[in-house]
């Protein structure tokens, strides 16, 4: 009886084990099969299309995209966007977090009312698009890409609700000696809410890296285009040209480049994937208990 | 205001109450003086400095748009501008609902939002109770890492890996059909298929996060419940079933309420990335009203002026619906449970 169920119990791990590998292949398939088609000849793709065993391999497209500097002006546009976004994004957040979570601010609850009106009524994307685009005149501005989603609303209660937790008794007594609220914040709050930062951070970085909704609002002059936006341009693009004319003639070996684009795209998110994922957890978890 | 000052006083007075090292003559002074609200914001001014950029930043970009909805009673011309428009009344909401994107959009995007809640929280939480089940800690942190990485991958990421697969001419599903001898499948010029192909590259996207949070509930139940069924004999199974599902119920719950609370918000970057503009063949089934705001706005393709007013209408309707079931729901979740009710 007991060795039956042993057998049970072990056929039941064995099929949870094929269920999850089958589930992380299905993750991994597309990841790799971008990688491989990107380095394979042109010929390949055109005629089996995209392949694990294409009929040869070649480093065109990876020269290409490094020879012309399309990719390398959209990278630079994506890292100035994520660099220049994320401190301020969450300096602010942070900042705002922590006055809203004192218990000395008279009209907190009403401050925190005004932040969350618009997501209850929101104006609808025409207003926001037209306030944006002829109001506050950011057309076609590296700024568009940073300023409009310097602020959520998500993560200021995020990090208040994190403030919240740190005892009133550390800043109540850094007071008593002295010292101003900003001093409060840059010397003791700020240091004591690391993990929620470190999460906000995360977060953030990972919005403006990933963003093309706003490129895709408000930016069509090319040498704006962030990454992600490019490559939604390039597929566009090789679709017209499918359809227009097969190959067209060209030099450019037009589909290995798009799927090197899509690579070199994604590469440095999967690189950094395994350092930064256990914050993300953790920010989940935080986000899920306290919201 | 009478009421807020009211608050205001109870509130300091606790306060000065609980502040420590003070003497009790000056400590009535202080007090007295602290009951004034002025005086109070002007102490605390450093505060208030701190959430400023924030006030501001949420000033120009929610509330300045707000005047941008009168466009939905207007004709819109580009010399008139927000406010210098012949008024209009309901004519752009008419000519919205008489048109034939009324329908297919409001269809398409509540047949995609529920599709992807039903089958979303399924999956979500099947991946969670078969991981929660499996003995091995070292492959349930594998899975659960590698399930979880898509969700740093960006929208337009996942619909090109679509593309990949489904591809026309050299997708990989239709390689493989042409290896087994059936015929091509022309994925990006049949409509029928596309809400599910939808719905499943949201799971594919999403169920690594939701797991985790299902994840974490499971982990807060009291082992001692299990262990008590054990003695009672009940199995694995049984347990899952009867312990572990009807106390995640309740996450499952409220988590749906607030997803029917957006269910007339399409997701416009997943649906924009796969038929862009120019797909007119998935649009039966994909168009949704933000794909369309977003044509009839930028207007791309067509030579004419955008069409603000009748967009400014849609967005209105989108508004108004979403603002019925934000409250129907919140109603619906303070019947069930007043705690987790928004408002």
């Amino acid at each position: 009886m007991v060795e039956k169920n042993d057998k049970a119990v072990r056929l039941e791990q064995v099929l949870l084990h094929l269920f999850f590998v089958l589930a992380s292949i299905s993750i991994i398939y597309p990841i790799l099969l971008t990688f491989i088609a990107s380095i394979s000849t042109e010929q390949s793709i055109i005629q089996k299309g995209y392949s694990f065993f294409p009929s040869g391999f070649s480093g065109a497209a990876y020269k290409y995209l490094f020879e012309t500097n399309d990719i390398l002006k959209a990278y630079w546009v994506t890292i100035r966007v994520t660099v220049i976004g994320t401190p301020i994004s969450v300096f602010l957040t942070s900042m705002a977090g922590f006055a809203l979570s004192s218990k000395k601010v008279w009209g907190r609850n009403q401050i925190a009312l005004y932040f969350y009106i618009p997501t209850i009524i929101s104006t609808g994307v025409v207003a926001w698009y037209y306030n944006i685009a002829y109001v506050l005149k950011l057309k076609d501005t590296l700024a568009v890409l940073i300023v409009p989603s310097l602020i959520g609303v998500y993560n200021i209660f995020l990090v208040r609700n994190y403030y919240k937790t740190i005892p009133d008794s550390l800043s109540e007594s850094a007071e008593l000696d002295g010292a101003s609220p900003f001093q409060i914040f840059f010397k003791i709050m700020f240091p004591l809410a690391t993990p929620i930062t470190a999460t906000i951070v995360l977060f953030i970085a990972l919005g403006y890296w990933n963003d093309w909704y706003l490129a895709t609002w408000f930016i069509r002059e090319d040498d704006l285009y962030p990454l992600q936006y490019y490559l939604y341009m390039l597929h566009t693009r090789i679709t017209s040209d499918a359809s227009s004319s097969q190959g067209s003639g060209t030099a450019i070996p037009i589909n290995t480049v798009y799927l090197a684009t899509m690579f070199v795209t994604m590469g440095p998110i999967v690189l950094v994937y395994p350092f930064v994922q256990k914050f993300f957890i953790k920010g989940i978890i935080v986000g899920a208990v306290k919201g | 205001m009478s009421n807020d000052i009211r608050t205001d006083v109870n509130e300091t007075s606790q306060t000065a109450e609980a502040s420590i090292g003070m003497n009790s003559t000056s400590a009535q002074a202080v007090k007295k003086m602290r009951n004034n609200k002025f005086f109070r914001v002007l102490k605390n001014w450093q505060y208030y400095v701190m959430v400023l950029p924030a006030v501001v930043l949420f000033f120009l970009f929610s509330y300045m748009a707000m005047p941008g909805i009168f466009l939905a009673f207007q004709r819109y011309t580009i010399t008139g501008g927000l406010f210098h428009n012949e008024w209009i009344g309901f004519e752009n909401f008419i000519a919205f609902f008489e048109g034939p994107y009324f329908w297919r959009c409001t269809r398409n995007t509540f047949l995609i939002n529920i599709t992807n809640l039903v089958f979303g929280t399924f999956s979500s939480v099947l991946f969670a109770l078969l991981l929660n089940e499996m003995n091995s800690a070292k492959g349930k942190k594998i899975y659960q890492n590698i399930l979880f990485l898509p969700t740093f991958l960006s929208v337009l990421l996942v619909a090109r890996f679509l593309d990949l697969m489904l591809n026309n001419n050299r997708g990989v599903i239709n390689a493989l059909f042409e290896s087994m001898g059936f015929a091509p499948v022309m994925f990006y010029d049949t409509p029928g298929p596309w809400v599910g192909i939808i719905v499943f590259a949201y799971i594919w996207k999403g169920v690594g996060y939701n797991l985790i949070v299902y994840l974490a509930v499971i982990s807060g139940i009291d082992r001692e419940i299990y262990e008590a069924a054990a003695i009672d004999g009940a199995g694995r199974g049984s347990c899952m079933i009867k312990i572990t599902v009807p106390l995640l119920l309740p996450t499952i719950i409220i988590l749906s309420l607030f997803s029917i609370g957006r269910i007339f918000y399409g997701d416009f970057q997943l649906i924009h990335a796969v038929i862009g503009t120019t797909n007119y063949a998935l649009m039966d089934s994909l168009d949704i009203i933000e794909t369309y705001l977003f044509r009839s706005v930028t207007n791309a393709g067509a030579g004419s002026a955008p069409d603000y007013g009748t967009a400014a209408a849609v967005s209105l309707f989108q508004t108004l619906l979403g603002f019925i079931m934000i409250f129907g729901t919140n109603t619906l979740v303070r019947l069930y449970n007043k705690d987790y009710s928004l408002f």
